[in-house]
């Protein structure tokens, strides 16, 4: 096994470092497992936070894990029986083109049956799902993010969107 | 059928080349899955905006930086700010001791950084590392100690030193004389290099070199409820603790201070406390605002 250049992760640029590569994936997990009610920001904060104050304790190459585990045990406790709703933006994502009202209509009823539908996920697979299809991640880094395989994480995502056009049409 | 499920994956994947695109789009649930993909477009994490999440981090950070690193310039200001007034509480006599002291005739309830809670007697000091919170207590005087559970607790007096992990006991370092009451749990006391255990329900006392165990039926020790109580204990104890308890000058006249005591008084109302003294021992009291003579009849 290479040594590793720095042991800790109590210096400053590697610290930066560290939040440059991790804390938007850490948003994201947090917003699509726990949905909107989270103040996904702050909880990020702390696990940084946290990570700074154990520095000499966690090597650059735990960091990931570390943050990961911290921000999920946290959020657990807060996120208790609270049920997910993931905001709907009210941007309109940039391949949308002006439809008439009876579309639009139409469209919002199947939104809101999206909405539903995501919401029922289990929170792996909607992780997965959403990293995948509106954070345009390849499989390979989800599985980097979540710590599964690859193989895994196809299944989950494979599964997330049989389950959730199955749901679309029952609702 | 394996064709397009390996299809979909790819597209999942997105790894699709230009032709396999077009095959995919030729699949009948291709409208199915382009709707699901374009509804979860409206539900994305809102925008992150890590350069200010950063910042707010340094922000946040408290703590003074644990290398030398020209680390967290926003903590920096803080510190500065900090220094300054440490500084001042400096030249106004303080360090980074944290010190308690309880006054004639009153108590003082103090909280400790590990939320043990401890209540300090009349005329009685307890201090600690206010900067370095180790667990350890300096103590002069009497305090009752409710010690939350966790590493190794050290109170330090004078005449000895008291270790416990978490439990309820007071001590007591006087003049020539020191008791160790444990209420729960296990207390070790060391003195003169050597260590006693005392379990719930027993005390130890040291006088003038003598250690001495007894038992205790108390759950509490009584001055937290404003009593004082003695059992046997020669009268100029019992009249020093008076005198911690209420701010007097006592005169005292033909009187034997090794006489021994067995009762109470209130830490309330110095008239009858005077008199639970006084009677029992046939003293005389006056009490000439705060000069109280005691004569022998």
């Amino acid at each position: 096994m290479p040594k590793q250049l720095h042991d800790n992760v109590c210096d400053e640029q590697i610290f930066k470092q560290i939040h440059q590569k991790y804390a938007k994936d850490l948003h994201d997990f947090v917003y699509y497992k726990f949905g909107a009610h989270f103040n996904p920001q702050d909880t990020i904060q702390e696990a940084f936070i946290k990570l700074w104050n154990l520095c000499k304790k966690v090597p650059p190459d735990k960091a990931k894990s570390f943050l990961f585990t911290v921000v999920n045990n946290n959020s657990l406790n807060e996120a208790k029986h609270q049920k997910v709703v993931l905001k709907f933006q009210q941007t309109k994502p940039k391949s949308h083109t002006n439809e008439n009202p009876e579309f639009e209509l139409e469209s919002k009823q199947y939104l809101a049956r999206f909405e539903k539908a995501l919401a029922k996920l289990p929170e792996g697979q909607r992780i997965a799902f959403m990293l995948n299809r509106v954070e345009g991640k390849k499989h390979q880094e989800i599985a980097g993010i979540l710590g599964l395989s690859k193989k895994a994480v196809e299944k989950r995502i494979y599964t997330a969107l049989k389950t959730l056009r199955k749901d679309i049409k029952e609702i | 059928m394996k064709e397009k499920e390996k299809l979909i994956q790819k597209w999942l994947d997105h790894d699709l080349t230009e032709a396999e695109l077009k095959s995919f789009k030729t699949m009948d649930d291709f409208a199915a899955f382009e709707k699901i993909d374009q509804a979860a477009q409206h539900f994305k994490a809102p925008v992150f905006d890590s350069h200010a999440n950063y910042t707010g981090i340094l922000q946040l950070q408290q703590k003074k930086p644990s290398t030398s690193s020209p680390l967290f310039r926003y903590t920096l200001a803080i510190a500065a700010v900090g220094l300054v007034l440490f500084g001042l509480f400096n030249f106004l006599g303080k360090d980074s001791t944290a010190s308690y002291y309880a006054e004639i005739g009153s108590q003082k309830n103090i909280s400790l950084p590990d939320t043990s809670k401890v209540t300090l007697n009349a005329v009685s000091t307890l201090s600690y590392n206010d900067e370095k919170w180790d667990r350890n207590i300096y103590l002069e005087g009497e305090a009752y100690f409710k010690v939350t559970k966790g590493e190794t607790f050290s109170v330090h007096t004078s005449q000895g030193k008291v270790q416990v992990l978490g439990t309820q006991f007071i001590v007591k370092d006087r003049h020539n004389f020191f008791e160790v009451i444990c209420y729960e749990g296990l207390v070790a006391v060391y003195y003169n290099n050597k260590k006693y255990k005392l379990p719930l329900g027993t005390s130890l006392r040291i006088e003038n070199g003598t250690v001495e165990r007894a038992s205790v039926s108390a759950i509490e020790p009584s001055w937290i409820h404003d009593i004082s109580i003695f059992k046997s204990r020669p009268l100029g104890q019992v009249l020093n603790e008076l005198e911690r308890q209420y701010n007097i000058e006592l005169v005292l006249n033909n009187i034997d201070l090794s006489i021994l005591f067995t009762g109470s008084f209130t830490h309330k109302n110095l008239s009858s406390a005077l008199q639970s003294i006084a009677i029992p021992l046939t003293l005389e009291h006056q009490i000439n605002t705060n000069k109280v003579t005691l004569t022998k009849q």
